[in-house]
């Protein structure tokens, strides 16, 4: 009995001791490999360096040498030259450009868009922005109806890298579907900067001939472009925002023409971008607005009166002050705050509550 | 040669700008944050230091003050390198004390041009 016990003993104990040498063992070669992964990616990314910002033979005989790299060992080298790409501009962006292109990157992340899996087409999608071809537009406008958020929001991302005023109509479609691309698509807008500037106006031209717009989605009869009127007016609310986000000077005749015939979200989106791009020209619609019923225009119409800052709009600010909205009521004494001394004496002189309120903010912050 | 200490979060960025840097004959210490930038600027007392605005935990903006407020490192230039190019991020900038910013994505040549113009004044003055 003792013999079979001290035989149980040894087989457990030889079982454990086996089971410790091969983790011991695991663990050395996991170390051995991480160790030579890491050796390797960064004699890579010197010889990249080289490439890009060395002089000279050193740069001619690295670069030769990534050129010649194949399969997995190309791979790796387009890995790293993706990471670098968009971070940098100049002559190291072309050369890497013209490298990756020669090599086929375009081609394979096309492939990967079509990928099943959603982190490939998101990574494809991003692969597409690093490298900025024009011609990669259409291959990406259809994520933006991808089922996952993270691949819509890649694809909005990489067209602002690709700068490319053909995405436009297509991204304030994406907006209207999922509000919360919103910021994303406002950013890429922006990325594009002034190309996008006739889109939007195409956008927003497009519902001051109907004369009227109801600024909420979904609601409504459809459209040539099968959107319902609805949506509509959110595509022009979108525009109007991002030509304010443009600043855009010449966008003014048109954004006052829409802000006296709209309503609704379209009417806030416009007096917004109105302020946002701070021309006097809006100061007296603006007014006429901050004079209407709507609570929600007349607390835009007062902020935007606010950031263009011309003393002109005190006196009007200084009737909105009417008690009836805490909300307008407030951007008004924001506003008449933000027109300094001319603002400082009106806020001064009315009994409004919010005036007191803001000339107290103004005294803590005098003091700090 | 001069000894520059670059502050920046993203790995891709310390080895393009760290390389750029060698390359033209400085020597370079890296870091991944603002508070590692102001302990090595204290212990290698360098001629520039080049500070990322964005990172975690101390930020570029706080890093260049506190090395205004520290006497032995009030003059050292600073150059802020930062993906935040809107006037009032630029001016931000210059308040805290910076003496030149680059924008990403930069050109790794146009950066050290700056390095080299922005040491040459400190030489001249």
């Amino acid at each position: 009995m003792s013999h079979l016990l001290w035989l149980l003993v040894g087989v457990l104990g030889a079982g454990a001791a086996v089971q410790v040498v091969a983790l011991v063992v695991l663990r050395l070669g996991r170390r051995m490999l991480s160790r030579h992964r890491e050796e390797r990616r960064t004699r890579l990314r010197r010889m990249l360096l080289t490439a890009l910002l060395g002089e000279g033979d050193e740069a001619r005989v690295a670069f030769a040498a990534l050129r010649a790299r194949r399969g997995r060992s190309w791979h790796e080298v387009e890995n790293q030259a993706l990471s670098l790409l968009p971070k940098i501009k100049g002559d190291a962006r072309i050369t890497l450009t013209a490298l990756l292109l020669e090599r086929g990157a375009v081609r394979r992340a096309g492939r990967g868009l079509r990928s099943r899996r959603m982190v490939a087409r998101a990574a494809a999608a991003h692969r597409l922005g690093s490298l900025a071809q024009p011609e990669s537009t259409p291959h990406l406008l259809p994520l933006l109806r991808d089922k996952h958020f993270l691949v819509r929001r890649t694809a909005v991302r990489a067209l602002g890298q690709l700068g490319d005023p053909a995405a436009v109509p297509a991204l304030l479609d994406a907006v209207v579907r999922d509000d919360s691309l919103t910021r994303d698509a406002m950013g890429t807008i922006q990325r594009i900067g002034s190309a996008a500037v006739d889109p939007l106006r195409a956008e927003l031209a497009s519902v001051t001939g109907r004369g009227v717009s109801t600024g909420s989605t979904g609601r409504g009869g459809s459209t040539g472009r099968g959107v319902s009127t609805g949506s509509t007016g959110r595509r022009a609310a979108l525009a109007a925002t991002g030509l304010g986000l443009l600043t855009d000077v010449g966008s003014v005749p048109l954004l006052v023409r829409v802000l006296e015939r709209s309503r609704g979200r379209l009417r806030v989106a416009t007096a917004e971008a109105l302020g946002l791009i701070g021309s006097p020209a809006a100061v007296a619609p603006l007014l006429t607005t901050l004079g209407e019923g709507d609570p929600a225009a007349r607390t835009a119409a007062a902020t935007a009166l606010g950031r263009i800052g011309s003393a002109e709009a005190a006196g009007g600010l200084a009737r909105a002050l009417d008690g009836a909205d805490r909300d307008a009521d407030r951007a008004v004494a924001a506003a008449l705050l933000r027109l300094e001394g001319t603002g400082r004496e009106v806020l001064a002189t009315t009994g409004s509550p919010y005036a007191a309120e803001a000339l107290a903010v103004h005294r803590v912050r005098q003091d700090a | 040669m001069a000894v520059i200490v670059v502050a920046d979060d993203d790995a891709d960025i310390r080895d393009l700008v760290g390389f750029k840097l060698e390359q033209s004959g400085h020597e370079v210490e890296l870091v991944a944050d603002g508070a590692a930038a102001v302990s090595a600027c204290r212990e290698r007392r360098p001629d520039l230091v080049l500070l990322d605005v964005m990172m975690p935990g101390m930020s570029g903006l706080d890093a260049c003050r506190a090395l205004r407020d520290d006497s032995g490192l009030a003059t050292v230039p600073v150059i802020l390198l930062t993906a935040r190019a809107q006037e009032s991020d630029i001016e931000q900038g210059f308040r805290a004390g910076a003496d030149d910013y680059v924008v990403k994505p930069f050109s790794p040549r146009e950066l050290a041009s700056r390095v080299t113009a922005v040491l040459a004044r400190r030489r001249a003055s």
